[in-house]
């Protein structure tokens, strides 16, 4: 204050402070965070597999290396097992049909990836919107949509997905990406109702604010009042639950992929190679820790970053550290 | 809050009501019916069959003969059937044995499996969140955060096949299925245990991050001043208001103890309901799928409402319109 009346008693152009956002804020916050880094890398690594694994993957995910088998007298490769007379290694080993272990599992990082990213497009696409409906009108819509979602809560979501996955698993729909898009939208339908409540819950409080009212009283338009105003207002909590939710769809996929619903042969999931493994767990333990250790270090990395953001984007903890 | 409650139980009613209709809907959209075999069904017997239980009615009609308690036949009305009568119908996969006979005692194990596991869960998540927030960014805090990390990221079958390998084939001391389930309680243990890994590290998670809320609470500064005792302090003033949040997650976790089970059910053979699940809806038994649905969603919907009035009575601030 005193430095900028000094400014204007000077003559000199008035400097603005330097303004320090809330998206400033909590980008610094964030990157304090140690664990929220560390998941962040791995994040951005895990979509750069996804994204350009096929350009520098060594074989693709279904091509068998059936003479190594069979030069191994029948059995998996363990990591890094040289075969006499071949002039290739498997880093990672291969399966029983001698598909490369680490092409299979860039494979699947995409297909994790692509759940990240279709699963929480259906989340956002229909959550929003009810969330949003339901706080603004509020009264009957409000009491109608809250009671849609009630009873989206109350089915039990695996068996939703599993139910909707064998039903259309011989349709169009149900082939279209190896299977994959129905268990994604499958998904999306049933982790909706977490978003719609938090747009909601976060909608409801913004409405009583000041500029809200001030917004109104000059007369714009309920829509732009909800797109310009609310929603902008509310983005930190949703991008949280948004990289929570991550997670979380990723686990569902690898469980249904695990119990044989989704993915179809040859491709595979990481959570179907897990269950490929397991026949040869004692043997070729490989075969599923290599997978198993995939999908943990996937969840725990947004775990990592979606608590970050968390601590980053809570304005309670403004201030404090 | 009688009126809450009244509220409540009686929504109950409409949401299991669309939950019922949508499974039906789903299962009867989906093409081919619970006579498709490896060795086809002449289609006579088919008709027959179809006749006896009532499958060439009308959809509608026969949604109503599952709810009862009237039952609609040929243009016959008969007394009494369906679910108000508590029938919950035949079982097209076993021949001659109803569902009710089926599931009877598979729910029971069930619900044994998940209650064992929540009490598994919270004896060892309290204790372990309560003891990482009083040690907060000390050794106790970093251990504790590290096995809830893992618990949490690390997929339910993943820690179940690890769990078999290290305590069932490497070191020989628990068996690896629990198909002995009613007559050797060591066959339980491995399934809790796997079951209950997550929510450890959920409730572990939300007891410390409330627990540190609380921390810095006026009342918690005006107990120390005061000169009460660290273990006073931390067990009446912390622990007790720290608890309120965390009851809100114990419903949620109750419910996928029960309705998650069916996974561990599947790996370790367990007879319960959920190991049923599966095969029923690939089976097209349409019988089993509304029983262990409607299990399923009554499960939820129960324990949600448990939480919510145990909410209000922990913490009389809060008032339901």
């Amino acid at each position: 204050m005193t430095e900028q009346t000094g400014a204007i008693e000077a003559g000199l152009p008035l400097e603005r402070r330097k303004s320090s956002g809330l998206w400033t804020d909590a980008f610094r916050r964030l990157l304090r965070n140690r664990l929220a880094i560390i998941g962040g890398i791995l994040v951005i690594f895990l979509f750069f597999i996804a994204a350009v694994g096929p350009l520098i993957t060594p074989w693709t995910y279904y091509e068998q290396h059936t003479d190594e088998v069979i030069a191994n007298r029948n059995r998996p490769l363990a990591p890094m097992q040289q075969i006499e007379g071949v002039d290739h290694l498997h880093y990672l080993g291969t399966d029983e049909l001698g598909r490369d272990l680490l092409s299979r599992l860039m494979d699947g990082a995409r297909i994790s990836v692509m759940v990240a990213l279709v699963v929480q497009f259906v989340v956002l696409v229909i959550g929003i919107p009810v969330g949003a409906a339901a706080a603004w009108f509020g009264g009957r819509t409000d009491s109608i949509l809250m009671r849609i979602t009630d009873v989206v809560y109350a089915y039990p979501d695996l068996l939703f997905i599993i139910l909707l996955g064998v039903a259309f698993k011989e349709t169009f729909f149900g082939r279209a990406m190896d299977g994959l898009l129905l268990v994604f939208v499958a998904i999306g339908l049933t982790s909706w109702v977490t978003m719609a409540r938090l747009v909601r819950g976060q909608l409801l409080s913004l409405k009583e604010t000041e500029f809200v009212e001030a917004a109104k009283a000059i007369g714009v338009s309920d829509r732009k009042i909800v797109t310009r105003h609310l929603l902008p207002n509310a983005t930190g909590p949703i991008i949280v639950a948004v990289t929570l939710g991550i997670p979380a769809a990723i686990l569902a996929e690898a469980t249904l992929a695990f119990i044989g619903i989704g993915v179809q042969a040859p491709r595979a999931s990481w959570g179907s190679l897990v269950a490929d493994g397991n026949s040869y767990v004692r043997s070729f333990p490989h075969l599923v820790i290599f997978p198993a250790m995939c999908i943990a270090v996937a969840l725990i990395s947004f775990t990592f970053l979606g608590d970050g953001l968390r601590d980053a984007l809570d304005p309670k903890l403004k201030g404090k550290q | 809050m009688l009126t809450y409650i009244i509220r409540r139980v009686l929504w109950i009613i409409p949401v299991l009501f669309f939950v019922s209709v949508i499974t039906f809907a789903l299962m009867h959209t989906v093409p081919g019916g619970p006579w498709a075999r490896e060795k086809e069904i002449p289609a006579s017997t088919q008709e027959l069959l179809n006749d006896k239980y009532g499958l060439d009615e009308p959809v509608v009609v026969q949604y109503l003969n599952w709810i009862g308690p009237l039952h609609f036949e040929d243009g016959n009305v008969e007394c009494c059937g369906g679910i108000l009568a508590g029938d919950l119908g035949p079982s097209y996969k076993y021949i001659d044995r109803s569902v009710n006979e089926i599931i009877g005692n598979g729910i029971l194990v069930t619900m044994q499996l998940g209650i064992l596991a929540f009490l598994l869960s919270v004896a060892v998540g309290l204790p372990l969140g309560i003891i990482a927030a009083l040690g907060h960014n000390k050794a106790p805090d970093y251990s504790a955060t590290f096995i809830s990390v893992i618990g949490i990221s690390t997929p339910t079958f993943v820690s179940s096949i690890l769990l078999i390998v290290i305590f069932s084939v490497t070191l020989g001391w628990l068996p690896t299925n629990s198909l002995k389930w009613e007559t050797d309680p060591t066959t339980w243990i491995l399934p809790i245990v796997a079951l209950s890994l997550f929510p450890i590290a959920q409730i572990a998670r939300y007891t410390r991050a409330s627990m540190l809320e609380v921390t810095r609470r006026d009342y918690v500064r005006t107990a120390h001043s005061k000169g009460l005792g660290q273990r006073t302090v931390v067990i009446v003033h912390m622990i007790r208001n720290a608890l309120i949040p965390v009851v809100t997650i114990l419903g949620p976790i109750l419910a996928f103890l029960i309705t998650g089970s069916f996974i561990i059910e599947f790996i370790f053979s367990v007879p319960g309901i959920g190991r049923e699940y599966v095969t029923s809806i690939t089976r097209r038994d349409y019988g089993m799928i509304m029983a262990m649905t409607m299990f399923y969603a009554v499960a939820i919907v129960i324990m949600n409402l448990v939480v919510d009035v145990l909410y209000a009575y922990i913490d009389p601030r809060i008032r339901y319109s």
